[in-house]
């Protein structure tokens, strides 16, 4: 059975009325709601991680069904948070997709001089940025520095963030900026 | 007779104020984000009230004290989930507003739609009770659905520097009087308010932290 996420927290249900079980006993509001948590909780598949953001590296619970992330909250077998979070981390379930109604979904583009943003696939967007990388790489790289020092080097591109990498891909990101000669790679995961 | 059930201990001396509480309570119970979206008042403190859909807020208490330094103290504000909870006896149905009978939390049901707001909320001494856009009025649920799985409220298991425990009523009692014992060569003035009437016991260093926790009784009489 997928469990929803609003199925799995069953909000309402703490306000519903009076059910009876298969059983013949008469639950209360709060005991069916209990209930249906606990088989929820049952059923969802538990999955260990690492908070994205700051160095400190605290250990998440994401529980999913059917693909579909329904809760994130701190591990609490987890020996740095021990379960706890702070703000940032309190909020990570927006983070997982489909989550957040206010998140984009679609790539947005505003081109030079316009004063609006258009949308684009990404099959558009991605040749567009590899185009302008390489016109500028190709136009500022560099294989010798000023004393004639090998650098191979571009100090016309350069990088901030992600905030929301993890660090296995903050690590895939620099080795791929790296590899394109690129010396300004900054990440602002700090607070 | 002892009152048995769960109890909330908020050690305000230990609040750092990173919010998380109100966020994981936001997350949990799936609230929506504060609409409109609160602007700068020149205070940390955000959002600047409770609402149907905040349930749970950190004051940022600024005051200056006798000797004239300046305090600044971060002290939650939510249901206190009474015992003898004056919001249920002001409530015209007993469906409207209920205890849960194992852990003692006070509920508003859908039914809150149909009381006066007015008279709930002159009720309450802690100014908690919002009303939604349909009616129904909303506050803390001290995450039953979580208790009654044995997992803590949201709030507690996020807060990382273990200003909010929740507990069997007696232990955290029990807790808050060990507590206060510990910090008072610092705290002379530490004190635990309403403990014998209310489940969010909550720990206060000094007497700078205590505005805002009460309703204005001038507030609440106005018509």
């Amino acid at each position: 059975m997928l469990v929803t996420r609003r199925e799995f927290l069953k909000t309402s249900a703490v306000t519903a009325g009076v059910a009876i079980t298969g059983m013949g006993f008469v639950l209360t509001p709060v005991e069916v709601h209990a209930a249906e948590l606990r088989k929820n909780l049952q059923e969802a598949v538990r999955t260990t991680t690492i908070c994205p953001y700051c160095g400190v590296g605290c250990g998440f619970v994401v529980d999913s069904s059917g693909g579909k992330v329904i809760n994130i909250e701190g591990d609490p077998e987890h020996p740095i948070n021990e379960g706890t979070a702070c703000s940032k981390g309190s909020a990570l379930f927006q983070m997982a997709g489909g989550n957040n109604v206010n998140r984009l979904t679609t790539v947005r583009h505003r081109a030079p001089g316009a004063d609006e943003w258009t949308e684009m696939t990404w099959e558009q967007a991605i040749p567009l940025i590899a185009q302008r990388i390489k016109a500028t790489r190709d136009a500022t790289f560099e294989t010798t520095s000023a004393t004639g020092a090998t650098v191979n080097r571009t100090l016309g591109i350069g990088s901030l963030g992600s905030a929301a990498m993890d660090n296995e891909e903050c690590w895939l990101y620099q080795k791929f900026l790296r590899a394109l000669g690129m010396v300004y790679i900054e990440h602002q995961a700090r607070n | 007779m002892a009152v048995n059930g769960k109890s909330f201990l908020i050690d305000t001396t230990k609040c750092f104020a990173c919010r998380s509480c109100q966020v994981a309570c936001k997350q949990w119970n799936e609230l929506a984000a504060e609409d409109p979206v609160p602007t700068n008042r020149g205070t940390y403190e955000n959002p600047p009230d409770l609402s149907h859909t905040q349930w749970l807020l950190i004051h940022f208490n600024e005051a200056e004290r006798a000797d004239g330094t300046l305090a600044w103290n971060f002290v939650r504000n939510s249901c206190r989930h009474c015992i003898d909870a004056p919001c249920k006896q002001a409530a015209q149905n007993t469906d409207s507003i209920t205890i849960d009978a194992e852990t003692g939390a006070v509920l508003f049901q859908e039914g809150t739609r149909n009381e006066s707001f007015k008279e709930i909320l002159r009720a309450c001494p802690f100014d908690v009770p919002r009303q939604g856009p349909d009616g129904q009025m909303f506050k803390c649920v001290m995450c039953v659905d979580r208790v009654h799985n044995d997992l803590l409220p949201a709030c507690a298991t996020a807060c990382p520097s273990d200003a909010i425990e929740f507990g069997d009523r007696q232990d955290m009692l029990d807790a808050a009087d060990a507590r206060l014992e510990a910090i008072r060569p610092d705290f002379p003035d530490a004190a635990v308010l309403d403990r014998h009437d209310v489940r969010l016991l909550i720990l206060l260093g000094d007497r700078e932290s205590m505005h805002r926790l009460r309703a204005a009784p001038a507030a609440a009489d106005a018509e």
